[in-house]
């Protein structure tokens, strides 16, 4: 007999333990229940009839629960309330980690394997993250960032406008004087000045700035003060140059002996020594020195330019009102330069300084290397899906393990919401545990080998930037819910009578978790064939002819006509010297640039680099002629200078018969008097750029070259120096090896090539983990197979590999899709990087097919233990 | 049968209208929509609450409870006068969807 009171007491109980239904939720949807069946009632239905239908239309249990909880923090206004509603959600949270700790401790080995494999992942994201991070974001980390920009100057030119860097000397303190838009401005110049400490002497580049450098830029002070700087004649130092002129001794208040170009010695004080430069610093300096003590030798006027004129915007003022204010001073520019006329002034932000310098002339800015942030941020993704992907498998693998937990959770009243919590906290749980066995991987291992693989100090600055933290947090939930996610929605979807019953037909989703697997040997494939590929054309590129000799080769460089003659004398005296020569540029670290005009090149011209030096410093340098004659004091005409070329200028200028032709070089007819075959003289990067070899005046010349007899160099750049020491005192001759521009190449190309090697090697690691956990469990989820197999006489080995063959198959057709994919892409990132490359061929791809295939095998067969050591007897008898 | 989407939009406006006519509880609008719709709407009586709760939450109705014959006490809902001002927006917002239906379907209707 149906009883409406006991209805309704049982329909309450079960809603009475949510936590969505607050005060007297209950009550009111009681009393619409009582409502509506008293109107079913009286319309003719039964009481039983009209307690089901109102019920059903009152919706389910967690329909309603769903539609309460949507505004069930609106309700809680009691402080009490908040507090209790905080701790429930909070003891919700603590079951779900204590399940899942107590999970990963159950799982041990997948556990582990899986943990290790998003460890590793997250190592090398992290260190990828690091560099990439600190490269786009150059210049970021200055006070007022926002407010901070370069005025540039824009032209126009035939193919469009053109943006210069450098701007007129004048521009700056006429902004800051007239300018009540602009708070300060800093000029900045480089130029080359002579130190003298002592017996010591040094050349180099300083820089000169006006006194707003230190507040406008963030170059924090190691020791000395730099508040005066401005005021009187004082040198900040960097830190590496301190060191390399001071030793160990504090340079502060000392004083060094300064000349700026060919001006008078003075004397200047070292007012401060700055920090160690950070990699976001995209401005450093050597020295930096007040930009008064260089008024002397500025012209006055207009046509005067400074390197770079920042300025610093009151804050608020819009940019086009900053832009429209600069137009003032663009008809004294044009004016005084009649020459060359500008369209306007322009600015932009200092945080784009680095993007935008391909597009600036004469920039002081660095440009961002793209070839190591696209490689570095395409093998962390490639590595942490590879970890995902493993993830994925494993879980789903190992999911026969929880049948009967998900079971038991859902018969006593679990909805698959919860389950779906409690998998993707214990998928989060593992990746903060692999994150944090990441970081020590990444800070005891990869960072100090990254570190000195790309010669950056790298660092995460967990302790003065959120950016990082936020990144980690990010990959953490990222990783957690993509290689959670589908393990989580498979496993939760069982039904726990399907459980029971031993009727769960997990042999259905095997397409799927296939697919996985061959993604995730397909990801395995890509990497390492990256690997191996790289450091093939690395090898292959250690090979390559440059095109000249270069064995033996150094180069000296002297600072003045005296110096030039008793270096040329000096070495010319030297036994362990075969060769001399002498010349105002040497192949490898510096040319001359020019413009080469013909009727056939466009009107600018094409730009040529020049090598200007003694009649014999091409065939010194080894290069192969292919038409005419290489210079020598006998092609010395009375018409136009003789010149020899290279292929690509003939080529690009457009000749046909080079020798014999005259073309114009800045303007100045030249005759082409012969051919020499193409040449590399800085790396295997860019392409070979059209190259003129000329004879110029010897006094001219600040470079002497010698080649060595073999193992002489040390012996001869060693004698030389204390011989030069001895004559003009200080410095030490500049010396350049040639086999150093050669092996910068090689180590930046080897660099590239090791960090995918060994991204290869983790990926092969993460790969065979995979394998030997997959293939662990399917032994055991085949249990009864294997043991009816041994009793019918099969061996070990013949059953791992009968049993785990799939692997292999999977595998193979993974291999096979990534084939294409590695091939098109490698060809594409091997020509983006290199202008010069091997020719790609099959064998990389077919070696790591047979890597993956043979360590797969050697896996599985492992497999061949187990089941040996396994009794058929023990496993058939619980049937 | 009116579709899910024009039931879920109209309803606050319809609960607002439906409260003009004097307080009501949770049952009594959904009978009062049902007549005034002749049966062709069929929304989930669990969504009319939390909808109800969150208008009272926002000031355009207030509730007091009164008790009942039987069973716990009932609550009855009424308009306050923000409600009446959010009703009148509404009523403008859907006059001119009307006045725009008509004009486009007068038209064809004439046409056709």
């Amino acid at each position: 007999m149906f009883n409406l009171e006991k209805a309704l007491s049982t329909w309450r109980h079960q809603y009475k333990y949510s936590r969505a239904f607050k005060g007297r939720d209950l009550d009111e949807l009681e009393q619409h229940l009582r409502d509506q069946v008293a109107f079913l009632v009286e319309a003719g239905h039964s009481e039983e009839e009209a307690f089901r239908e109102a019920t059903a239309e009152l919706g389910t249990f967690h329909e309603t629960e769903s539609e309460f909880r949507s505004v069930a923090w609106m309700k809680t206004r009691d402080r009490r309330e908040i507090r209790s509603e905080v701790l429930y959600q909070w003891s919700l949270a603590k079951g779900y980690v204590r399940v899942a700790m107590r999970n990963l401790r159950k799982n041990r080995v997948p556990s582990m394997i899986n943990m290790f494999g998003l460890a590793v992942a997250i190592a090398v994201t992290m260190v990828s993250y690091a560099f990439v991070s600190k490269v786009l974001t150059r210049d970021h980390h200055h006070p007022r960032v926002d407010d901070l920009m370069l005025v540039h100057q824009v032209t126009q030119e035939s193919d469009g406008e053109q943006w210069w860097g450098h701007t007129p000397a004048a521009l700056g303190p006429a902004l800051a004087e007239s300018s009540p838009l602009v708070d300060s401005v800093v000029r900045l110049e480089q130029r080359r000045v002579q130190l003298t400490r002592g017996d010591d002497q040094f050349e180099r580049v300083a820089l000169f700035a006006d006194a707003d450098f230190f507040s406008m830029f963030a170059f924090p002070t190691a020791s000395g003060s730099v508040e005066a700087f401005g005021s009187e004649p004082a040198v900040v130092l960097s830190a590496s140059w301190a060191q390399t002129v001071f030793g160990d001794a504090d340079p502060v208040g000392q004083s060094l002996s300064l000349s700026i170009g060919d001006g008078p010695e003075q004397e200047i004080r070292v007012a401060a020594v700055s920090e160690p430069f950070t990699t976001e610093a995209g401005i450093q300096y050597l020295m930096v020195m007040p930009f008064s003590m260089l008024e002397d030798q500025l012209e006055s006027g207009w046509r005067q330019t400074v390197d770079a004129t920042f300025i610093r915007r009151v804050a608020g003022t819009p940019v086009a009102t900053l832009r429209s204010a600069l137009q003032n001073w663009q008809d004294q520019l044009n004016a005084a330069n009649p020459d060359w006329q500008i369209v306007r002034y322009d600015i932009d932000a200092i945080t784009n300084l680095a993007w935008n310098r391909e597009n600036v002339e004469r920039s002081m800015a660095n440009s961002i290397p793209w070839a190591p942030v696209v490689v570095l941020s395409l093998i962390s993704g490639l590595l942490l899906l590879l970890a995902c992907f493993n993830y994925m498998n494993i879980s789903m693998a190992t999911a026969t393990k929880r049948l009967k937990e998900i079971g038991v959770r859902k018969a006593v009243g679990g909805s698959r919401k919860q389950l779906v919590i409690q998998f993707l906290t214990e998928n989060i749980v593992m990746s903060l545990l692999a994150l944090i066995m990441g970081l020590l991987l990444a800070w005891q291992g990869l960072l100090p080998i990254f570190s000195q693989i790309s010669g950056h100090e790298l660092d995460f600055g967990m302790t003065r930037n959120l950016r990082v933290w936020l990144f980690m947090g990010g990959l953490v939930l990222s990783i957690g819910l993509i290689s959670g996610a589908y393990p989580a929605l498979y496993i939760s979807s069982f039904r726990p009578t399907a459980i029971f019953q031993h009727r769960l037909q997990l042999r259905k989703r095997r397409p799927l978790s296939h697919g996985f697997l061959a993604i995730q040997f397909l990801l395995a494939f890509l990497t390492m064939s990256m690997g191996i590929v790289l450091t093939w054309n690395g090898q292959y590129l250690a090979h390559k002819d440059w095109g000249f000799n270069t064995e033996q080769l150094v180069s000296f460089e002297s600072n003045s006509a005296e110096q030039q003659a008793w270096l040329t004398e000096f070495l010319s005296q030297q036994s362990g010297v075969m060769a001399l020569t002498t010349s105002r540029e040497v192949v490898g670290f510096s040319y001359n640039e020019q413009q080469t005009v013909t009727e056939n090149t466009p009107e600018d011209g094409v730009e040529t680099f020049v090598f200007g030096g003694r009649a014999d410093y091409a065939s010194f340098l080894g290069l192969r002629p292919l038409q005419g004659l290489l210079l020598s004091d006998s092609t010395m005409t009375a018409g136009p200078e003789a010149i020899v070329v290279n292929e690509t200028f003939v080529d690009e200028v457009g000749l046909s018969q080079p020798v014999g032709s005259v073309v114009d070089l800045d303007s100045i007819p030249r005759l082409i008097v012969g051919v020499v075959a193409d040449f590399h003289h800085e790396d295997f990067f860019s392409l070979i750029k059209p190259t003129v070899f000329e004879q110029v005046r010897e006094t001219d010349h600040r470079l002497v070259s010698v080649r060595l007899a073999p193992g002489r160099t040390n012996e001869t750049v060693l004698a030389l120096n204390g011989a030069f020491k001895d004559v003009f005192g200080g410095d030490e001759v500049r010396v350049r090896y040639q086999d150093q521009v050669f092996e910068s190449f090689q180590e930046e190309s080897m660099g590239i090539a090791l960090i995918f090697l060994f991204v290869a090697t983790l990926a092969l690691i993460i790969s065979c983990l995979s394998i030997y956990a997959l293939s662990a469990q399917n032994v055991i989820n085949r249990q009864k197979e294997i043991g009816i197999r041994k009793v019918l006489g099969g061996a070990p080995i013949g059953i791992a590999h009968f049993v785990n063959r799939r692997y292999l198959v999977i595998m193979t057709i993974g291999s096979l899709i990534a084939f294409p994919m590695a091939w098109t892409g490698m060809n594409r990132l091997i020509q983006d990087i290199y202008a010069y490359s091997m020719h790609l061929n099959v064998l990389p791809f077919v070696i790591t097919y047979c890597i993956i295939l043979s360590v797969a095998l050697l896996t599985i067969t492992t497999q061949a233990r187990s089941i040996r050591r396994s009794a058929p007897a023990d496993i058939l008898r619980v049937e | 049968m009116l579709s899910k989407s024009l039931a879920g939009a109209t309803l606050k406006p319809l609960i607002l209208s439906m409260l003009m006519e004097g307080p009501k509880y949770g049952f009594q609008l959904v009978y009062r929509a049902r007549q005034l719709y002749d049966g062709q709407v069929a929304w989930s009586n669990s969504k009319l609450y939390p909808i109800l709760h969150r208008m009272e939450h926002d000031g355009w109705v207030e509730s007091y409870w009164q008790a009942s014959e039987e069973g716990p006490d009932r609550k009855y809902y009424r308009i306050t006068e923000d409600g009446k001002k959010a009703l009148a927006h509404v009523q403008q917002e859907w006059k001119m969807v009307n006045a725009v239906w008509a004009e486009l379907w007068g038209q064809q209707t004439a046409n056709g």
